[in-house]
């Protein structure tokens, strides 16, 4: 099954889409911080990261950017999810790095359609 | 200016200088030596004065002897024409000169020459003659006319002011032919022109052969006869920086009118001698200077000329100054009013 | 013009009754003035033509004297010509009689009087002589009597005649140099005349100018300054040099401008306030939001994995309720963003029909709810579009759904047709059901925000009221517009146009031929 690396720092948040994409049958891993996240990227190998934009220590934009500077994770997808309230994030987002964007709160249907529309275009590549 | 005739004059000066002395002497013209002895001399010893052809200004070339006894030993005659006499005083050639009234007052006006009326010279020496066709002066109306060879030269001015004192104009009334003199008397002979108005000799020659009547005799008609026809005048610099020069010249020239009025004949011939009349012309230039009343320079005042002639002028529009501010812009009778006390006049 | 002149004008610290009462007084008195030059130079030609005809009176009379004087010399010299008693008596008479007429002529010699008396004295000496040649000639003395009167009578006559003449020239010049003068005079006069005329009027003018521009600058300056607070800016004073009401009334403007400005900034940070406090509420207010619905779908799928489907309805109008809230949150959001301007665009290019598709797929069961059927009419030629995708998608989006909600068992209809106008490319689609519609009413108030219909709508249908609010105004911000048509009870058409290309961030219109064509949007 694909694994998703998730960072998120909202506890609840964390919980409900950790719970609901395991129970999709998603392998799911978790990071609570930018900087955490950009290393569990590095040793966990992910097939996608799930990225929250507004983080602790390292924000969304500056990891993916990390992300995609280094050779190791530059491969992996990265959808960021922005929060409805602030215009420019997305644009931000694609900006960074993200290879799509979603918005919050998160419409689980949709969701689900991205992530598999991204890691099938993953597979052809 | 100085001509042929001016240089052949010079070489012969002394002759005729020492005729007019002796001349003078013989019939006591000198009775103010004691008086010139006082006065300081001339400020320049050098004096031009003008001449040009009219027999009547004689005097004014036989002055020579009269103008060294006050103190010239350089003295220049310069021929000016009519037409060249605004010009003479412009470009300073003279420094007196003597002119028919109306002309030089015409030319003081229109060209500003630099030039001062100075004293009377004489009366008369125009005469008007008409054809038989003509009785008066009224009669020129509409007729043809010469009067002197060019438009606004002294015949034709004098002649002016005579048809506009009976009342025509000058300008529309008249027809003019401008020829030169000689032409004029063959014209007038030929009955092609109706009346002539000239200086002698002209007049006097065609009187003498019985040809045409006088209409007016500026000798002794009045009020023609009550006026300069010819004045002297000098270079208001020369006047202003030479106050005592001015006066001694013009008490020469008064004397030289003085012997001319006594003895025209001997004038007359001075005249012949000096080629400024032509030799057939003797008689008549000799009848003109006796008929000149040269004395009347003693009787008459000068300003009173100015303003009758500017009366006139000013009638027929020559003139646009009023007379008395004539008088007051170009006359200077200081030197004349000084001279006539010397020479024992107490009228006008 | 000179400039100082109206300042002056305006600073004098004087009302502008007393101003304009001043700027009167001053014409008239310029006028009165004019009037005093004007009858000076009228009394001074008077003068002159009384003196000129005094001059012509002197003249006659001289050249009377003149004649009379040569008359009585011919009438003497031809009367001792034949001495006959009887004619030498009456021509000594007229003689003496000639005496008195020259004594009578007295009274205008005054500038002739040494000519005048040497006329008399001539005068005097030729009666003498007359009566000594009257004497010889009683005495029949004739040669002697000859002799005299050529030596002696004649001349004297002369010159009488001359001096005479004299006299006449002498008044004839006066009269031209008064003549010259008067002339000269008139000159002057006319000039001075002119002169005044042109002056005062200038004056007056200038006056005139001075006064209505230190009136009419301040106002003029006020009236501008006026719109321009009208238009909203409050960020100058009006400067005027008057002391007077008009100062007072600049004064009073600048207060006003002042309080104005001030009440304005309180309005602006009062609703600045509102905005940032809508965001950050509505933000608050979503995380827990989030939350509920999250965990209420959770809960769904977890009660129909262990087949416990009795709490299924209630955990869906919980998640339906969240839902709704949610939309509202959302809904006040963008229309406070919209208020507070804090919406930007961001452009780029995509295909109008893949996104048309992408948005039918969307709102398949918002149309299956009610039981309506959509229909979809794409022209061929719509291509690509340079635009907001967000915006475009989210105005689609309200008015399928808008349209969804308000039709049952009938057909919702879009027409997408590209439309070339006004030099420019547009993309005009129409939403078109078999609705409920609208009346008049209804429409008026469509587009204001909390306006549905009326509360029974509200109540029935749902909603927030605020979907065509912000489709309206999202229209508007990307250069296009929304029109609406509608029938009550059969049903209503919305049609939008937005340009097919935004301007661009930059500035430049970018060429859709040019773009890639790729659609970044899932």
């Amino acid at each position: 099954m694909p694994r998703i690396l998730l960072v998120e720092d909202n506890e609840m948040n964390l919980d409900m889409l950790s719970r609901r994409l395991r129970r999709k049958g998603y392998e799911v891993v978790i990071a609570t911080d930018g900087e955490a996240g950009v290393t569990m990227a590095g040793s966990e190998r992910p097939d996608l990261i799930l990225m929250d934009m507004s983080l602790p220590v390292l924000d969304g934009w500056e990891s993916t950017r990390r992300l995609k500077g280094t050779p190791e994770t530059a491969a992996i997808p990265v959808m960021a999810l922005t929060s409805h309230a602030m215009a420019g994030e997305r644009e931000k987002a694609i900006g960074a790095g993200c290879d799509d964007y979603d918005t919050k709160p998160v419409d689980f249907e949709r969701l689900l359609l991205k992530i598999e529309a991204l890691l099938k275009k993953q597979e052809k590549a | 200016m100085r001509n042929q005739k001016a240089n052949g004059w010079n070489r012969r000066k002394f002759l005729g200088g020492l005729a007019l002395t002796g001349a003078a002497a013989m019939i006591g013209l000198r009775p103010e030596i004691a008086l010139a002895a006082v006065e300081p001399p001339p400020e320049t010893r050098t004096i031009r004065l003008r001449y040009w052809d009219p027999a009547c200004w004689a005097p004014f070339y036989l002055a020579e002897p009269f103008l060294r006894e006050e103190g010239f030993t350089d003295i220049r005659y310069v021929a000016v024409p009519t037409t060249e006499f605004p010009d003479a005083y412009k470009k300073n050639l003279i420094d007196l000169s003597c002119g028919f009234s109306v002309v030089d007052m015409y030319h003081l006006e229109k060209e500003h020459s630099p030039h001062k009326f100075l004293s009377g010279f004489h009366v008369g020496c125009y005469a008007l003659i008409g054809s038989d066709r003509v009785r008066s002066v009224r009669d020129l109306k509409g007729k043809t006319v010469w009067a002197g060879s060019l438009e606004y030269g002294g015949p034709h001015l004098f002649f002016s002011a005579i048809v506009a004192y009976v009342g025509l104009d000058p300008r529309k009334d008249i027809k003019y032919v401008w020829v030169k003199k000689d032409e004029a008397l063959d014209m007038f002979r030929d009955g092609k022109i109706d009346a002539l108005m000239s200086f002698p000799p002209g007049p006097q020659e065609l009187m003498a052969k019985g040809i045409g009547r006088l209409l007016i005799d500026t000798n002794v008609d009045k009020p023609w006869s009550q006026y300069f026809c010819c004045m002297m005048g000098g270079h208001s610099d020369f006047i202003k920086n030479n106050p005592i020069a001015t006066k001694r010249a013009l008490r020469a020239i008064l004397k030289s009118i003085d012997l001319v009025s006594r003895e025209p004949a001997m004038a007359a011939r001075e005249l012949l001698a000096r080629k400024i009349v032509k030799q057939k012309d003797e008689k008549y230039v000799i009848q003109a200077l006796k008929e000149i009343p040269y004395g009347r320079w003693r009787e008459y005042n000068p300003e009173d000329t100015i303003r009758f002639y500017a009366l006139r002028m000013r009638d027929t529009g020559l003139l646009k100054t009023n007379p008395q501010q004539f008088i007051d812009q170009h006359t200077d009778w200081r030197f004349i009013n000084q001279l006539k006390k010397e020479f024992g006049i107490t009228a006008w | 013009m000179k400039v100082w002149l109206p300042k002056l004008v305006a600073r004098a610290p004087f009302t502008v009754h007393t101003k304009l009462i001043g700027a009167f007084f001053a014409i008239v008195a310029l006028l009165i003035i004019f009037g005093l030059v004007v009858i000076q130079v009228l009394s001074g030609i008077n003068r002159r033509s009384e003196e000129l005809s005094q001059l012509r009176r002197k003249v006659g009379a001289f050249r009377q004297l003149q004649h009379d004087t040569t008359a009585q010399i011919y009438g003497v010299t031809s009367a001792l010509l034949s001495p006959e008693e009887r004619m030498i008596e009456s021509a000594l008479r007229q003689l003496h009689e000639f005496r008195y007429d020259l004594e009578r002529l007295q009274f205008v010699t005054r500038d002739e009087v040494e000519l005048f008396g040497r006329i008399k004295i001539e005068h005097e000496q030729l009666i003498q002589m007359i009566t000594n040649v009257v004497e010889l000639t009683r005495a029949q003395e004739y040669k002697k009597a000859n002799d005299l009167r050529l030596t002696k009578i004649v001349p004297l006559a002369d010159t009488l005649e001359r001096l005479t003449n004299e006299m006449v020239n002498r008044a004839e010049a006066d009269m031209e140099a008064k003549v010259d003068e008067s002339n000269r005079a008139h000159m002057t006069s006319r000039w001075v005349v002119i002169g005044f005329a042109v002056g005062s009027i200038g004056l007056a003018i200038l006056l005139g100018y001075a006064v209505s521009s230190s009136l009419m600058g301040p106002v003029m300056l006020m009236d501008e300054r006026l719109r321009q607070i009208a238009s909203g800016d409050f960020s100058k004073h009006v400067e005027v040099p008057n002391r007077d009401e008009l100062g007072t009334l600049a004064d009073n403007l600048n207060r006003m401008n002042n309080e104005l400005r001030d009440l304005y900034q309180q309005i602006e940070a009062a609703s600045r306030h509102k905005s940032d406090f809508l965001s950050n509420m509505s933000h608050e207010l979503r995380t827990p939001l989030n939350a509920i619905i999250g965990y209420s779908e959770m809960l769904t799928e977890e009660a129909e994995d262990r087949d416990q489907k009795d709490f299924i309805p209630d955990l869906q109008k919980i998640r339906a309720s969240g839902r709704h809230l949610l939309e509202l949150i959302n809904d006040i959001l963008d229309l406070s963003k919209i208020e507070a301007g804090k919406v930007e665009l961001f452009p780029e290019t995509f295909d109008v029909k893949l996104l048309i598709e992408e948005i039918s797929g969307t709102v398949q069961p918002l149309i299956e709810k009610n039981s309506n059927i959509l229909a979809i009419n794409c022209a061929d030629n719509l291509g690509d579009m340079y635009a907001d995708i967000t915006k475009v998608r989210q105005i689609l989006f309200n008015l399928l759904s808008n349209a969804c909600k308000f039709t049952e068992l009938g057909t919702i209809t879009l027409d997408a047709v590209r439309d070339c106008s006004e030099d420019a490319a547009w993309l005009s689609v129409s939403v078109t059901d078999t609705g409920i519609g609208m009346t008049e009413e209804q429409m008026e108030k469509l587009f204001q925000p909390f306006s549905q219909a009326d509360i029974q709508i509200a109540r029935k249908y749902g909603g927030t009221g605020l979907g065509l609010a912000i489709t309206r105004q999202f229209c508007e911000m990307m250069g296009g517009d929304i029109k609406v048509r509608s029938e009550f009870g059969r049903g209503t058409a919305f049609t939008m146009r937005l340009p097919m290309a935004a301007p661009h961030p930059e500035g430049d219109i970018v060429s859709l031929i040019a773009s890639d064509g790729s659609s970044k949007s899932a």
